[in-house]
């Protein structure tokens, strides 16, 4: 237990976030897959990156490099968005023309909102404090 | 620095510099996958010549234009669309001369949302250039009309009544609200978001009462619809339709039109004159109800660019109309049974057969495999519906059911009236050579005002007797077979005119008996008419029939009767190639088809109308179950998607040459060396194809997204292909292959990439678009095939200019429906009417070395489920309708090229169809340039669709030749010979060159040559776009690179600093 407070007690608020953003990660990995795993738009590269980035992103605070997990979080959620960008780019061309959808669909509009969401959050995180330091 | 500052800026420059970086990586991937369509897009050149110094005095202008400057063939355009929409626009109603507005009467009061928002185009592939467009304030003004200024204010300010949601919040739900918006609109650049009609209210125009009766001489009311590519209009659901309906009054045009009538019978107006501003005709009843008051009624389609200006001079009388209907006006849509049958349902036990497509999903709104519609009309749609069902009416036929014509027609296909009246007289029929029939007819002017055009239709009626009943040939009781328009007549001048009549059109598909065209035997009329009804009556008063039992009259005398006996030898053989004409289209047809089943249909039987027409849209639609062989052959398209290969060679072939330098370049290949043109089966292209690569080869075929691909090593330019059938929507500075930036780079006023000179100006012209003309449907009411030529003119001098060499059109379906999305792109209900002008469009088109790419054949007539519905449909049908819009392009016109259809033909989509393209427009009609898709790229299973057919599959079978799309060389690779040139696929091989071929001789004879001499070569170059964005990768990945270093080398140095 006393283990447990000392791990959590040299981290600082960012770390927290961080968190959070690992499970908000996995969220939007999922929600990806059960929305698309049946499509072409279908990235498993981006789902494979962010589920791989989440997991290092878990180790490295045991390996007392906690600070770095909120990168490792960030550039695996910016590689994932890239990829899915680049399997859905076409759906968006081709609603933008308007040859056979009109509007964007909900499913789109709630993974490309998620992969948003992630970015911004993961650009801030990366300037937020991980870890307390010696005088805190 | 700090440490801290310094941290924080290093940390600001890697997140910084990898976003930038992997988005414009991304970015560039993307972009550069789809380089062709940008280029394309962006007018972007990928290429440059280089002429030898000694051969610049080479006359490389091909095709010459016949302007010397962008003014004169942007006037010349003008006064086009101008003269189509004069000769075109229709007539409907003019009671008590109310038109035209008489100098001194020409205060008017212009009511409707569409007088300032006009519909000059459709959505989509139809849409057109309206930066150059009158609009009607304009044009009246222009007239000499004056137009009550209140209600103009009103009616274009979005302050007043010109109002409706944020462009973005169109067509979300709940956004639109017809109580308050008013302003028309089409949502999603084709229309696929929904098309709103607006319009204000009768009690909030009425507010402005006080200022009517100072213009009053008359109210002019405009009614608009528009429609377009991706859609159909709804017969139910229209969000503010009446009902639901698109295509009736909406319940503001109804009170407005009650309001008008109320404000004529006070005397506050004169008259109500009614504009109909739609492709799409109306249901017209409303012009039969003495509670709308309307006095005159004028429809005018779509109006491209000047045709505002045409209509304000009919208005006035300075312009007198001659337009003919290319379409019947029904009094109720639902009096038209193919709309019983319009749209798609599914087959039955789909999923059991493994076509069931992902419907449903969140991308595919409608199927793409298991999607069918029956053309249960067979030949009976239109005015061979209407006026055949009339004839057998009047005639007292069994089982011809309750059929009441004046309740069914309010305007007959062929109808149009002038502000003069016109005499035929002197009506001969006389025969020359074997098979001309010459009609001769003199037209007088007996009006005592205006001089004016008339139009005379020459229908032929075909026996129905024993031999069509015994094989189920149907003969609708009339069929336009020629026409011809007199010059403007002076009141009393008459014109004879001598219209010639090729006896093949008296011939009828006979699927079941002979298998090719026949001449039955029996009693065939000839009549001159006005329109096909009074042809029908003019031919029951020729058989016999009561006058009294006659709606409308029959003129006298117009009408010839013609004995034959049965001919199946005579036009057993196409005229344009020698092949012999046989059944082909077996495939198409639910009851001939060999995969069927226990499916059948009752197309409509002109013996049992009662048995066979419903208006029931629920219960009376056929109901098809699919098959395991329907399965197979819908599946085996897709032969990578579905896992069904093409079949290997059945035995060892060679496979074509590769490689092999003849020192040919394509523009050898247009004249031989004694100035003879070089035939495409010429030996000579043997020759030159040896030159090609594998790869130059598979590049050719894969590449098409409105342009064929670059060929360094024969001199082949990357063309330019664009939309529409209305006119190409391109600026003239869009290309830098066309005359426009040619002439401008000659005059210096360019560098030779086509960039701007600092301090030089180019013509004031130069960024502005091409013409863009009215709809198709008035082109075909001018029944004018100088006037349709010299359209095709002035689309050919704007490929011409602005670098195009082809042109994604004509639109050459059929009005199957009123419904059509698309009806600006085509032309007529009438397969007939619908050729021999769109041959003459096309002609022009050509004479100027620009290719039309006629589309989208064959039965693209609807828009809902059009990527793969399947069409059942009989072969006459399609001979006599659908394909004759496509042939007589070809055979008359020259029409190089055709894009294939999204739809099937039973099971075969249009690009896999080798019977259509190898056996019929190549076969039949004698096409001799390429097919290409319609846009492939949504559909090559990126889109999460079932893909409808795979490019590979259709350019094995000679269905298509080049994708509306680029970058599907891959598809190619499983086909490709070893390295000693063998291999399993040279059936596929040949298949590939053969395309590769069509695609060169089609750009060798083609205004793309224009520029490239015999010592020209061609350079690759990058476009700005694709520099441009490298260098942005370069940059950033530098600075990431850079920021990383700086980062990893202050933490060494920090490192070493703490331990020192």
């Amino acid at each position: 237990m006393d283990k447990v407070k000392k791990f959590f007690e040299s981290k600082s608020y960012g770390f927290y976030v961080s968190i959070g953003l690992a499970v908000l990660s996995l969220v939007t990995a999922i929600v990806y897959a059960s929305l698309f795993h049946m499509s072409r738009y279908m990235s498993w590269g981006a789902f494979a990156v962010v589920l791989v980035g989440v997991a290092v992103a878990a180790v490295l605070p045991f390996l007392k490099q906690a600070k770095w997990s909120c990168c490792v979080i960030a550039l695996a959620d910016f590689i994932a968005l890239l990829l899915y960008a680049y399997n859905i780019y076409f759906y968006v061309s081709v609603v933008m023309v308007g040859i056979q959808a009109s509007t964007f669909s909900p499913q789109f509009l709630a993974c490309t909102s998620l992969f948003a969401i992630l970015l911004v959050l993961n650009i801030a995180n990366v300037f937020l404090k991980q870890e307390k330091t010696e005088n805190e | 620095m700090s440490k801290k500052l310094t941290a924080l800026l290093q940390r600001i420059a890697i997140v910084a510099f990898t976003v930038l970086f992997g988005i414009c990586l991304v970015g560039t991937i993307i972009a550069t996958e789809n380089a062709s369509a940008i280029n394309s897009a962006l007018g972007c050149q990928s290429f440059k010549t280089i002429t030898d110094e000694n051969a610049k005095d080479e006359d490389t202008e091909y095709y010459k234009s016949e302007y010397d400057n962008l003014g004169q063939l942007i006037e010349a355009g003008a006064k086009m669309t101008e003269e189509a929409m004069k000769e075109g626009a229709v007539l409907l109603k003019n009671e008590n001369n109310a038109l035209p507005l008489t100098s001194g009467n020409r205060n008017v009061s212009v009511f409707g949302i569409a007088s300032g928002d006009p519909i000059y185009g459709g959505t989509g592939s139809g849409s057109v250039d309206t930066s150059k467009a009158v609009n009607f304030y304009d044009a009246f003004e222009a007239a000499g009309i004056t137009v009550n200024p209140t209600l103009k204010t009103n009616y274009t300010s979005k302050d007043k009544w010109y109002t409706g949601p944020n462009s973005s919040s169109w067509g979300s739900a709940g956004s639109y609200n017809p109580e308050t918006d008013y302003r028309r609109y089409s949502s999603g650049w084709a229309g696929s978001g929904g098309v709103y009609i607006g319009g204000v209210p009768w009690n909030v125009v009425k507010t402005e009462e006080s200022t009517f009766a100072q213009y009053g001489d008359a109210a002019v009311f405009i009614i608009a619809r528009v429609g377009g590519e991706g859609s159909d209009l709804k017969m139910t659901g229209a969000s503010d339709g009446y009902n639901g309906d698109y295509l009736h009054l909406t319940q503001k045009e109804m009170d407005t039109l009650k309001g008008l009538k109320a404000l004529k019978d006070s005397g506050t107006f004169k008259k109500v004159v009614l504009i109909i501003n739609s492709a799409s005709t109306i249901a017209a009843d409303f012009l039969y109800d003495s509670q709308y008051g309307v006095d005159a009624a004028l429809w005018v389609g779509a109006l491209g660019q000047n045709g505002a200006t045409a209509v304000a001079k009919l208005l006035t009388g300075e312009y007198v109309p001659s337009g003919k209907l290319s379409d019947t006006f029904w009094m109720d849509h639902t009096m038209n049974p193919v709309n019983v049958n319009y749209g798609y349902w599914e087959y039955a036990d789909a999923a059991k057969y493994g076509i069931e497509s992902q419907k449903g999903n969140m991308f595919v709104p409608e199927p793409t495999l298991h999607a069918y519609v029956v053309y249960q009309e067979g030949m009976y749609l239109g005015y061979r519906y209407t006026e055949t069902r009339y004839e057998d009416s009047v005639l007292g036929a069994a089982k011809v059911g309750n059929y009441d014509y004046s309740k069914v027609v309010a305007y007959p296909f062929g109808y149009g009236k002038s502000y003069t009246e016109f005499e035929y007289s002197n009506f001969k029929v006389s025969k020359s050579g074997s098979r001309t029939y010459n009609v001769t007819v003199t037209v007088k002017n007996t009006g005592k005002t205006y001089s004016g055009k008339e139009t005379v239709q020459i229908y032929v009626s075909k026996p129905y007797g024993e031999y069509a009943k015994k094989n189920q040939i149907q003969v609708p009781s009339v069929e336009l077979v020629e026409f011809g328009k007199t010059d403007v007549l002076a009141p009393g001048a008459s014109q004879t005119l001598t219209i010639p009549v090729d006896e093949k059109y008296f011939t009828s598909y006979d699927v079941y008996g002979s298998g090719t065209y026949v001449i039955m035997p029996g009693d065939y009329y000839l009549t001159a008419a006005t329109d096909a009804h009074n042809a029908v009556n003019n031919v029951l008063k020729a058989k016999g029939a009561a006058e009294s039992k006659l709606v409308g009259t029959a003129t006298a005398g117009m009408t010839e009767k013609i004995s034959l006996t049965f001919n199946d030898q005579r036009y057993a053989y196409s005229d344009a190639t020698g092949q012999q004409i046989g059944n082909l289209f077996g495939y198409a047809d639910i009851n001939r088809y060999e995969g069927r089943g226990n499916n059948s249909v009752k197309y409509y039987d002109r013996s049992d109308w009662e048995g066979t027409v419903s208006l029931d849209r629920v219960n009376g639609v056929p109901k098809l179950t699919a098959t395991q062989t329907m399965a197979d052959d819908i599946l085996k398209q897709c032969p990578v998607e579905y896992k069904k290969p093409i079949a290997k060679d059945k035995e060892k072939k060679a496979y074509p040459t590769y490689g092999k330098s003849a020192g040919l370049v394509l523009v050898n290949m247009r004249y031989d060396s004694e100035g003879k043109h070089i035939e495409i089966d010429d030996p000579a292209w043997d020759t030159f194809m040896d030159q090609l690569t594998w790869d130059e080869i598979a590049t050719l075929v894969s590449t098409g997204y409105h342009n064929t691909a670059l060929v360094e090593s024969i001199v082949k330019p990357e063309t330019n292909d664009e939309n529409g059938p209305n006119g190409f929507n391109r600026k003239y500075s869009q290309d830098k292959e066309g005359l426009a930036t040619r002439k401008e780079i000659k005059a210096g006023n360019l560098d030779e990439k086509g960039n701007p000179i600092d301090g030089k100006t180019t013509d004031p012209n130069y960024n502005k678009k091409t013409t863009a003309f009215p709809a198709n449907g008035i082109i075909a009411a001018t029944f004018n095939r100088d006037l349709a030529r010299k359209v095709g003119n002035i689309i050919g001098e704007d490929g011409i200019w602005c670098g195009c060499s082809g042109l994604y059109g004509i639109g050459a379906n059929i009005h199957r429906s009123p419904y059509l999305g698309r009806t600006a792109e085509y032309y007529s209900e009438c397969g007939m009417l619908t050729g021999l002008i769109a041959a003459h469009e096309s002609l022009g088109i050509e004479e100027k070395g620009v290719h039309v790419y006629n589309k989208h054949c064959v039965v693209n007539d609807q828009e809902n489920a059009r990527h793969g519905v399947g069409v059942w449909v009989t072969e006459q049908a399609l001979r006599e309708i659908y394909l004759r819009a496509f042939e007589l392009p070809i055979t008359i016109g020259g029409a190089f090229n055709t894009m294939a259809s999204f739809a099937r033909l039973g099971t075969m989509a249009g690009p896999s169809d080798g019977v259509l393209g190898q056996d019929f427009l190549r076969g039949e009609c004698g096409m001799k340039g390429v097919i290409v898709t319609d846009m492939y790229t949504d559909m090559n299973g990126k889109q999460d669709n079932s893909p409808y057919f795979e490019l590979a599959y259709g350019v094995y079978t000679g269905g298509c030749d080049i994708p509306d799309g680029s970058g599907h060389e891959a598809q190619f690779n499983a086909y490709k010979p070893n390295s000693a040139g063998e291999g399993d696929y040279a059936d596929m091989a040949w298949a590939m060159r053969l395309a590769a071929k069509r695609v060169c001789y089609m750009v060798a004879n083609s205004s793309a040559m224009n520029g490239i001499g015999s010592t020209t070569r061609i350079v690759k170059i990058m476009p700005w776009w694709q520099a441009t964005l490298i260098a942005f990768d370069v940059i950033f990945g530098v600075l990431l690179v850079a920021g990383v270093a700086w980062t990893v080398i202050t933490v060494i140095l920090g490192f070493k600093k703490r331990n020192a």
